[in-house]
């Protein structure tokens, strides 16, 4: 297993290989499907001061190689969280990182310092869910004044390794990343779902009350990639990719381009062993090509 | 819960555009409760990206029985697949009916009475009597399960849209009739079919204050209670999960 394991700065991972936010709860359903210690790291479901309601239904939307969801962060907030789900998770032998997110700056600083005396390896800051509202002109994570001063409170507050997450919905993502990257984040996260709508033929209304809702899945696994690339140019801190990752080969091609880690997001719904498939298809990769370790592999993009 | 590649020992058109499926798995079918789904992939590939939840009909020893209504892409996909293949499955899944002794009258409408057939064969073994079934379809061509469950003893009372056979008109009349005219007063009514068909039972139960649990039907993410993707309104103004709160409700627990 040796060959997998990874550093994303300060944070060692067995193998590169996460379950990304909002895709795997707090972990308790898969468990009963595949073994959570073989993972690299769980990221949770992310976690509101207080319990969230989450958006009206319809909340998914089925499209060619995609998915549409609007579920507006319904979570049990940070108290049911931190009392119930957390002590779950710290069973297992994985990563076990913390995704939190906040209605403002200050929403944001108190998940941190609540989350300061808790056991758990990092603490991911989702700026750029696209279902809630932010900010009156957009997402804490298209303005990178706002996501340098969350994200630099966050790493004050909390004393745990930050991860920035990102959205891809933006001109220059490279922008956003450098402003985390000067705040402290110890990587970045690339990317959250990109802003998509569907239309109800019949009705001719939008499918989703929010009108917007985000799209992921394979249909966007090559913007997230080119997002991955823009980022990893921008920044010197380790990128972890995501973003319709399904197989082996499409978590090669992340890892080659620059993500140190990769997370499987609604490929846990299509099939719960995709993760395990592709830790097992790296072990393969590496032996069969002579490759130490895998991480010589991250970055060896031939952009020439 | 288990994941498996079922093979499939059965696959064949029922009647207009109804199939039974009939998979086989040991562990999957020695689990399986009445009003609870499998998780089906329809495709090998990632184009139709989703599984797709289908309540279980039907347990015989090893082979989990399931009838669907082709309604689009992924009930159309599935319908091309073919005897002895395997396909992936995850289940079982959800919450299934609250098992009851007394008088039960169970109303289907649809591909709803495929999972009420279950319940009706589960309640006939347990307790020793099989419940009344109220079977709504749109003409008698549609009409599904009803030898079936006349043969395990319950009394069938069949609505068609068109009165080819039957009941003249929607099964909710005619379970109104049977409540209010006849008084035939059960202990508890179990229903699965479209969401007007249940609102309207619903109405119904509460008047005549007979207990009444529903199987609910929502498009699925991960289909074992992790994305929030298929919720329904609570009565206490919270969103409940349909995969793993449900599919089956206290009516006085959902908003519908």
């Amino acid at each position: 297993m040796d060959g997998l394991s990874v550093k994303i700065s300060s944070l060692k991972l067995k193998n590169p290989v996460m379950v990304a936010s909002g895709t795997f709860g707090y972990g308790e359903e898969y468990a009963q499907l595949i073994d959570l210690n073989e993972l690299g790291a769980i990221v949770t479901k992310s976690i509101t001061l207080k319990p969230r309601l989450g958006n009206p239904q319809p909340r998914l939307w089925e499209t060619q190689g995609g998915l549409l969801n609007s579920i507006g962060l319904q979570n049990v907030g940070l108290a049911t969280f931190v009392d119930e789900k957390l002590p779950y998770l710290q069973k297992y032998d994985t990563r076990v990182i913390v995704s939190i997110a906040g209605e403002s700056v200050s929403e944001y600083c108190q998940l941190a310092q609540a989350l300061k005396k808790e056991t758990f390896d990092a603490l991911e800051v989702n700026i750029s869910c696209p279902n809630v509202q932010h900010t009156k002109k957009g997402l804490f994570a298209q303005d990178k004044d706002l996501s340098y001063e969350i994200i630099r409170k966050a790493v004050r507050l909390s004393h745990k390794p930050v991860i920035a997450k990102l959205t891809p919905n933006i001109t220059d993502i490279g922008i956003i990343a450098k402003a985390c990257e000067k705040a402290g984040a110890e990587a970045i996260a690339v990317v959250n779902t990109f802003n998509a709508m569907a239309i109800d033929l019949k009705t001719k209304k939008p499918v989703f009350k929010n009108i917007v809702a985000g799209l992921c899945g394979p249909a966007i696994k090559p913007q997230a990639l080119y997002k991955v690339y823009e980022v990893k140019k921008a920044v010197k801190i380790p990128v972890i990719g995501m973003g319709g990752i399904m197989n082996l080969n499409d978590a090669l091609e992340f890892i080659i381009t620059g993500a140190s880690a990769i997370a499987v997001g609604v490929g846990n719904f299509v099939d719960p062993k995709i993760p395990i498939n592709i830790i097992k298809g790296l072990q393969h990769y590496i032996k069969d090509n002579k490759i130490g370790q895998l991480k010589q592999l991250v970055g060896s993009l031939d952009a020439k | 819960m288990l994941q498996a590649k079922c093979r499939v020992v059965a696959h064949h058109l029922l009647c207009s555009n109804y199939y039974k499926l009939v998979l086989q798995n040991r562990s999957m079918a020695s689990k399986a409760k009445p009003g609870q789904f499998l998780n089906i992939k329809v495709e090998k590939g990632f184009d139709l990206l989703l599984r797709r939840p289908l309540s279980i009909h039907q347990i015989k020893d090893s082979h989990l029985e399931i009838i669907y209504k082709v309604v689009g892409r992924g009930t159309e996909k599935l319908a091309q697949v073919k005897a002895q293949e395997k396909i992936d499955v995850i289940g079982p899944l959800g919450h299934g009916y609250a098992l009851t002794e007394g008088k039960a009258i169970l109303v289907g409408g649809g591909t709803g009475i495929a999972s009420l057939a279950f319940l009706a064969a589960t309640l006939k073994n347990k307790y020793n009597q099989a419940p009344i079934v109220l079977i709504g379809a749109r003409n008698k061509e549609d009409l599904l399960c009803s030898e079936a469950l006349e043969k395990i003893g319950c009394t069938v009372k069949v609505a068609t849209d068109d009165g080819s056979q039957g009941f003249h008109g929607l099964v909710t009349e005619l379970f109104r009739e049977m409540v209010a005219i006849f008084s035939t007063h059960p202990n508890m009514v179990y229903a699965c079919g479209p969401l007007p068909m249940l609102r309207e039972l619903v109405k119904l139960c509460r008047h005549f204050r007979i207990p009444c649990e529903v199987s609910l039907e929502e498009h699925m993410g991960c289909g074992i209670g992790a994305c929030m993707g298929c919720v329904v309104k609570g009565t206490k103004g919270e969103y409940l999960r349909v995969c793993k709160d449900g599919p089956v409700f206290n009516a006085n627990e959902v908003v519908l």
